[in-house]
């Protein structure tokens, strides 16, 4: 049997230590655009986008006129290394109500992870992270979403006003089978799982006495037990536990205000947000969204992370463009 | 001995000719047996002998795999859903009449009789109208419903030099998100939750239809759908889950597969088939528990005094090759 020191020794000899985190945040904060420096640190990334929202990548690895000819090379280099599967379910008006009327991207994305054939990468357990392959999911919160649409149109239900109770049961499970899988060691390339927050608190139920004198039952929820998880997209129940499929849960936030408001990836325990990572001593607190990313996994793999996308200014215009 | 296995095996063209008792050509049905207790294989599926009472359970599986068949065919035929529907119905109401007797078909369950058996057809029929599942339509102008197939499954009996055959036929073959799937229905009294979808994974049937589907066929199926029935005493309830494998599971699969079959050649080379006595209980208690009990010397007397002899022959077509 070999020793710890033995298998760390393989892993930095063969490069074969992925890197496998869940990045989380609110809405617009710029997870996505966090990518960013991946690429430009010589990263190959897969993105399955369920968000429809990486144009932000674009914008970022776009030719910028204050550019160097060196950032020049770097983005035309990354964008070359950039596959991006945009998979998206299509809706309809009807009687003044959006409603899905197909659930394709669920399947989609179970096919693309099976054999990304579209851009000739191979299955994605064939991609190593030796060779700096990234397997992004963008966003888990979307994809639990196109979990719950397939469920219900494989039950005739996709126009339902309201899944029902065992539905998001059954999409949870859909969820849980992926992550254990992209967790799993048959997928050997670094993985980056990008969520939404949610807040979840421990609840109990009381007996209630309604106006009426009759019993009720309530659901309440126990003070200050709220804490920040990935939001799945198919209810409170599986958010609690997805922070058990990774062994860093990194969070990027806006920090400070005003003029001095900047968006920062965070990877320690933030307020109620139990964020974690497998290098405590290797990785720093907190890290620019414009480097961070790449300079993480350089930590975390004992290398050196490559130049930023673009200037800090281009960064903090096109990401506030795109919450506009 | 081996002059019953003979006798049992003649008409049954599933069994070599050269080894008595050595089953060449396999469905998930007798693995399923051989798989449970060697023993019970042995004597439902070599000698033949099953209980002289049908199962309600199978036979309200069958008659509403039937009708929901002919609702298939008659959409292929180009009938509208309403008239589809009446083919069902009236297919359900000719298959659940017991000519025999001049009566409807008579069950003792409250659950799974005549009356939800017509109803359960037309609420799922109702409720997917519209299926998003459409059944593939084969070359030939048919529906893909009890779709038989029957190939070569890569292995071959050192014995007799036969290859082994992989048989069987699936409920339904369906398009849905332009991928094909297959489709198999099932009856439960039971909730349709967890539970419910964790006995299909792993699942000697629905294994076999995977690898049917996918190395046999060569269609790449992306998976099994379930579709699942549940019977109440005033309703039924339909619910649609998914079984998926990859190609390391299929491989297991096939492995064990093979292995299977060399204990099987090796009974049917001693002409002995093993009890697995921790099986006894199983499902409700196997039939021939009591038969087992008996001494050996006056087991035989018993099977022919209490059950009826049928042949399993898996080479025998239901629906298209």
């Amino acid at each position: 049997m070999p020793s710890l020191d033995d298998v760390m020794a393989k892993e930095a000899e063969t490069g074969e230590d992925p890197v496998k985190l869940l990045l989380i945040g609110d809405s617009g904060l710029g997870k996505t655009g966090a990518l960013v420096s991946l690429a430009m640190a010589g990263y190959r990334l897969g993105i399955v986008d369920f968000d429809n929202g990486a144009d932000i990548i674009k914008g970022l690895l776009r030719p910028h006129p204050k550019d160097t000819p060196t950032i020049l090379e770097k983005k035309a280099a990354a964008r070359k290394n950039v596959y991006i599967k945009t998979l998206t379910d299509d809706f309809r008006a009807v009687g003044g109500k959006y409603q899905a009327i197909s659930a394709s991207a669920w399947t989609g994305a179970a096919e693309l992870l099976a054999d990304w054939k579209v851009d000739n990468l191979g299955p994605v357990s064939s991609w190593r992270a030796s060779q700096k392959h990234v397997l992004v999911i963008d966003s888990l919160t979307f994809a639990g979403k196109a979990a719950l649409r397939f469920i219900l149109s494989m039950n005739g239900r996709l126009a339902a006003p309201k899944p029902y109770q065992s539905d998001y049961g059954d999409a949870q499970n859909l969820l849980e089978t992926m992550l254990a899988t992209i967790y799993s060691t048959g997928i050997k390339c670094h993985v980056i799982i990008l969520s939404h927050v949610r807040e979840v608190g421990k609840a109990y139920q009381i007996e209630t006495t309604k106006s009426d004198g009759s019993k009720g039952v309530a659901t309440v929820e126990e003070p200050d037990s709220r804490k920040g998880y990935a939001e799945t997209g198919t209810g409170r129940a599986l958010s609690p536990i997805i922070g058990r499929f990774f062994n860093n849960v990194l969070m990027v936030d806006m920090v400070g205000t005003g003029q001095s408001a900047r968006r920062e990836i965070i990877t320690v325990p933030n307020g109620n947000i139990g964020l974690k990572n497998s290098a405590p001593g290797l990785v720093k607190a907190r890290y620019s969204i414009e480097t961070g990313l790449a300079e993480y996994f350089a930590n975390m793999r004992g290398e050196t992370s490559g130049p930023a996308a673009s200037t800090s200014l281009a960064l903090a215009s096109a990401t506030s463009a795109n919450t506009r | 001995m081996l002059d019953l296995i003979r006798q049992a095996t003649l008409n049954n063209s599933a069994f070599s000719t050269i080894l008595p008792g050595l089953q060449i050509a396999w469905d998930s049905t007798s693995m399923g047996a051989f798989k449970e207790c060697p023993r019970k294989y042995y004597l439902s599926i070599v000698l033949g002998y099953v209980p002289r009472e049908t199962s309600v359970h199978l036979i309200f599986g069958q008659m509403y795999h039937t009708a929901l068949e002919a609702y298939d065919h008659a959409k292929a035929r180009g009938h509208d859903h309403k008239s589809a529907l009446r083919v069902a119905v009236k297919v359900a109401m000719v298959i659940s009449w017991n000519k025999e007797l001049g009566r409807p078909w008579q069950s003792d369950s409250t659950y799974k009789n005549r009356l939800t058996l017509v109803r359960s057809v037309i609420w799922y029929l109702d409720q997917f109208e519209n299926d998003p599942l459409e059944t593939i339509i084969l070359a030939n102008g048919k529906p893909a419903v009890e779709l038989s197939f029957r190939f070569d499954v890569g292995y071959r009996s050192v014995c007799s030099g036969e290859n082994f055959l992989l048989c069987g036929h699936l409920d339904r073959v369906v398009k849905f998100n332009e991928r094909n799937w297959i489709l198999d229905r099932k009856t439960t009294q039971h909730q349709i939750d967890d539970r419910f979808w964790a006995q299909w994974n792993p699942n000697n049937q629905m294994s076999t239809y995977d690898f049917a589907g996918n190395v046999g066929f060569n269609a790449k199926t992306a998976g099994i759908i379930i579709d699942g029935a549940q019977l109440l005493v005033g309703g039924t309830r339909f619910k649609r889950g998914i079984v998926q494998k990859d190609d390391d599971q299929r491989n297991e699969w096939h492995m064990d597969f093979g292995l299977q079959l060399q204990m099987a050649e090796h009974y049917a080379k001693i002409s002995y088939w093993p009890m697995n006595d921790k099986s006894c209980g199983n499902y409700g208690g196997c039939p021939y528990q009591g038969i087992c009990a008996k001494s050996p010397a006056v087991r035989q007397q018993w099977l022919e005094g209490s059950m009826h002899k049928r042949v399993w022959d898996p080479l025998q077509v239901r629906g298209d090759i």
